[in-house]
């Protein structure tokens, strides 16, 4: 089956672009996945976790905090407010060890951002299980 | 006539002009290609912006009613001057605060509010007796994503609470390193968007809208706005390090100029020095000759 084409682009970012087996995107009202060959989609993003299988199974992954996502003929464009990505995040440190809850509707693009990153930054780099 | 110490001490000083100059040019160099990568990706985003509101549009036949669109009768005006955040940049400065300077003057019946962007332009208008209701003077050297998002959104807020009726912002429109423009754009009411740009062709599947068409339209003309507003002050970022490129290459072969013509002018003298002392050997040789 022919793979999506990714694209994301967000202000004063660099453009990326993947060609991709599967996508996950963190839709206003929820995740949801998609594969080639979806029905044309556009949705706005909240703040979340963006997930791209690529072609040759590698993963990749970013934090928005919001944004547009359009999907049409395999095309997928998201359009981030900001986005962060896996390789170069880093947990900010005054919310380390604390829960990441902050409702979306009162927190400020600063609190949205450092709560991506340490979305983000818990998710590739999980605590280990307690042992006792 | 200057003695050979005195020259020396010139081209000395001269020299070391030129090598701040060089390395203020390495600098902006650096600086504007940041500054062009940034301002790339965000023309990237308003674009990708515009083809989706402009696709949108043509979903939804009848008029759409956003707080943001429409108008009202302007009784005040809030004007972004978007400036440098140094100076050594040629006339960049000064042409943006004379375009601001004519503004303020316009219509004296509306009341102008003044949002500064940039430390010239603070510095400038700080101790003057115009209304300043919003400064940032280090969002154009230091600016970063949040800073810029911010700065925009208390932009939009002040027309939406009503302090303001119009939002005009006055920046450097960046066309290459040797051109820039200044450029008055309103940014608030929005007037029209993506004009003259086509509708996508219909896809054979119906689009799905999550929540709907109207709530992500209306979700986006804040965006937009806010995109625009990004994209003056990377612009203009980009136009006062290309400016500052392009004045300081000028001060650098200024600079060599001067040193040639000093140079020229220590050889000269020193030559004569040498001459004079030669003639003053003979003729006292020539004395005791006699």
């Amino acid at each position: 089956m022919k793979p999506l084409t990714v694209a994301l682009v967000a202000p004063s970012q660099p453009l990326a672009i993947f060609r991709a087996r599967s996508l996950t995107v963190p839709g206003g009202t929820g995740y949801f996945g998609i594969l080639p060959g979806r029905e044309p989609l556009i949705t706005t993003l909240g703040l979340g976790l963006i997930h791209i299988v690529e072609e040759g199974g590698k993963d990749h992954w970013f934090a928005v905090t919001g944004g547009f996502f359009e999907l049409i003929e395999d095309m997928a464009t998201v359009l981030a407010d900001a986005l962060i990505p896996g390789e170069t995040v880093e947990h900010p440190a005054h919310l380390r060890g604390k829960p990441l809850y902050i409702p979306q509707e009162f927190a400020s693009e600063v609190q949205k951002v450092d709560l991506a990153r340490a979305m983000l930054w818990r998710k590739l780099h999980p605590e280990p299980a307690n042992q006792s | 006539m200057p003695t050979l110490k005195d020259i020396r001490k010139k081209i000395q000083g001269v020299r070391s002009t030129q090598q701040i100059t060089k390395a203020m040019k390495m600098m902006a160099t650096v600086k504007l290609r940041r500054a062009m990568d940034a301002h790339l990706s965000t023309h990237l985003y308003l674009e990708k912006l515009e083809q989706m509101v402009v696709d949108l549009r043509t979903i939804l036949p009848e008029k759409i009613d956003h707080p943001l669109m429409g108008g009202r009768p302007v009784k005040t005006r809030g004007i972004v001057l978007v400036t440098g955040e140094r100076g050594l940049c040629g006339s960049f400065n000064h042409d943006l605060i004379k375009t601001c300077l004519r503004l303020l003057q316009e219509d004296p019946t509306i009341e102008k509010k003044l949002i500064l962007i940039g430390r010239k332009g603070y510095d400038h208008f700080r101790r003057q007796a115009h209304a300043i209701i919003g400064s940032h003077p280090d969002l154009v050297g230091k600016y970063s994503q949040k800073a810029l998002t911010a700065a925009a959104r208390n932009a939009i807020t002040l027309y939406t609470t009503g302090l303001i009726d119009e939002l005009v912002i006055v920046y450097t429109h960046f066309v290459s390193t040797l051109e820039r423009r200044i450029e008055t754009r309103i940014l608030l009411p929005v007037s029209e968007i993506g004009t003259g740009r086509q509708a996508r062709p219909p896809t054979t599947h119906s689009i799905q809208f999550d929540p709907s068409a109207e709530a992500i339209l209306t979700a986006l003309i804040p965006r937009y706005i806010e995109g625009l507003f990004m994209k003056a002050v990377l612009e203009s970022s980009a136009s006062e390090q290309a400016a500052r490129m392009v004045a300081m290459d000028a001060a650098t072969d200024r600079a060599q100029e001067m040193i040639d013509d000093w140079s020229m002018k220590f050889n000269r003298t020193r030559q004569a020095v040498i001459t004079k002392e030669l003639s003053e050997v003979i003729a006292g040789a020539d004395a005791l000759a006699d």
